[in-house]
């Protein structure tokens, strides 16, 4: 029996920390390019094959940029699992700034998340295919308005983490019963009108619609 | 701010980083080449074309290991 949770150390820190792990992975990067492009050029062949190296490992991370860790055709049968490694960068980025959002400024989290979701490209093609014809920045004003009305709602930490958890293993079923290799937006967004159709509901461009992936 | 976490993931992001790249350069071009292999339909092509790969796949899997070596000795 598979048993699904999902732990990222990141949601566990706070937005500091956060924005720190951001920074040194930025800079991190920046100075480990600049430096393969100045010890290629160097004329000890010692530091020239070092250069060499930094391309191969450079290269391997742009041919995996937007990709999760793992695909889901290599999740375990059994077992406790964590989804963490399924997820893709964008998919986890979007449910960690609605996590702050619903944290630090207040309101329904799952209207944070859905307004995240319906900033990606791919979910507004994805809507547009099943049938939603509204104009994006009227949608958006829409969900600020929502998001004013439910400011009174007031999460823990502990309430956040659990309820993220939940969708993500809501998502990864909902990618795994289409043949989907990582957790993408999309399958947040079908979670979510799955786990939560009360608050989709309440958003009366996405209330009745039906996803067609 | 919990620095010890962000300590702790930072460096278990950098070594699972270093461990997925050495994943992808021989466990994922492995399975590439014995699926061409596999994918040839005669006897004779697949055993050519095995050894054929062997000794490029030995290559390729020397590179990064020819690379470092040559770095910090």
């Amino acid at each position: 029996m598979r048993q699904l949770y999902f732990k990222n150390l990141r949601l566990e820190m706070g937005m500091g920390g956060r924005f720190l792990v951001r920074l040194v992975i930025y800079v991190f990067y920046g100075m480990l390019t600049a430096t393969m492009i100045v010890i290629l050029f160097a004329e000890m062949r010692w530091l020239q094959s070092l250069g060499f190296f930094l391309i191969l490992f450079l290269g391997d991370r742009l041919l995996h940029l937007n990709r999760g860790d793992k695909k889901l055709a290599y999740l375990p049968a059994a077992g406790r699992v964590n989804l963490n490694a399924y997820l893709t960068p964008i998919t986890f980025s979007i449910l960690e700034r609605s996590f702050d959002q619903a944290f630090f400024i207040r309101g329904d989290f799952f209207l944070w998340l859905a307004r995240q979701l319906l900033d990606q490209s791919r979910v507004r093609k994805l809507l547009r295919k099943s049938g939603v014809k509204v104009k994006w920045h009227e949608a958006d004003k829409e969900l600020q308005r929502l998001l004013a009305d439910s400011r009174r709602e007031k999460y823990k930490k502990a309430e956040l983490l659990t309820l993220t958890e939940q969708l993500v293993a809501a998502a990864a079923t909902e990618a795994l019963i289409i043949n989907g290799n990582y957790v993408n937006p999309e399958h947040l967004l079908l979670a979510l009108f799955k786990r939560e159709p009360k608050a989709m509901k309440g958003i009366s461009f996405l209330g009745s619609v039906k996803i067609k992936l | 701010m919990r620095l010890d976490l962000v300590v702790v993931y930072l460096l278990s992001r950098f070594f699972y980083r270093l461990a997925a790249f050495f994943v992808h350069w021989y466990w994922h071009t492995f399975l590439i080449f014995s699926g061409w292999v596999n994918g040839l339909k005669s006897r004779f092509l697949r055993g050519l074309a095995g050894i054929i790969l062997f000794f490029v796949y030995l290559a390729w899997a020397l590179a990064p290991v020819y690379l470092v070596w040559r770095a910090f000795t």
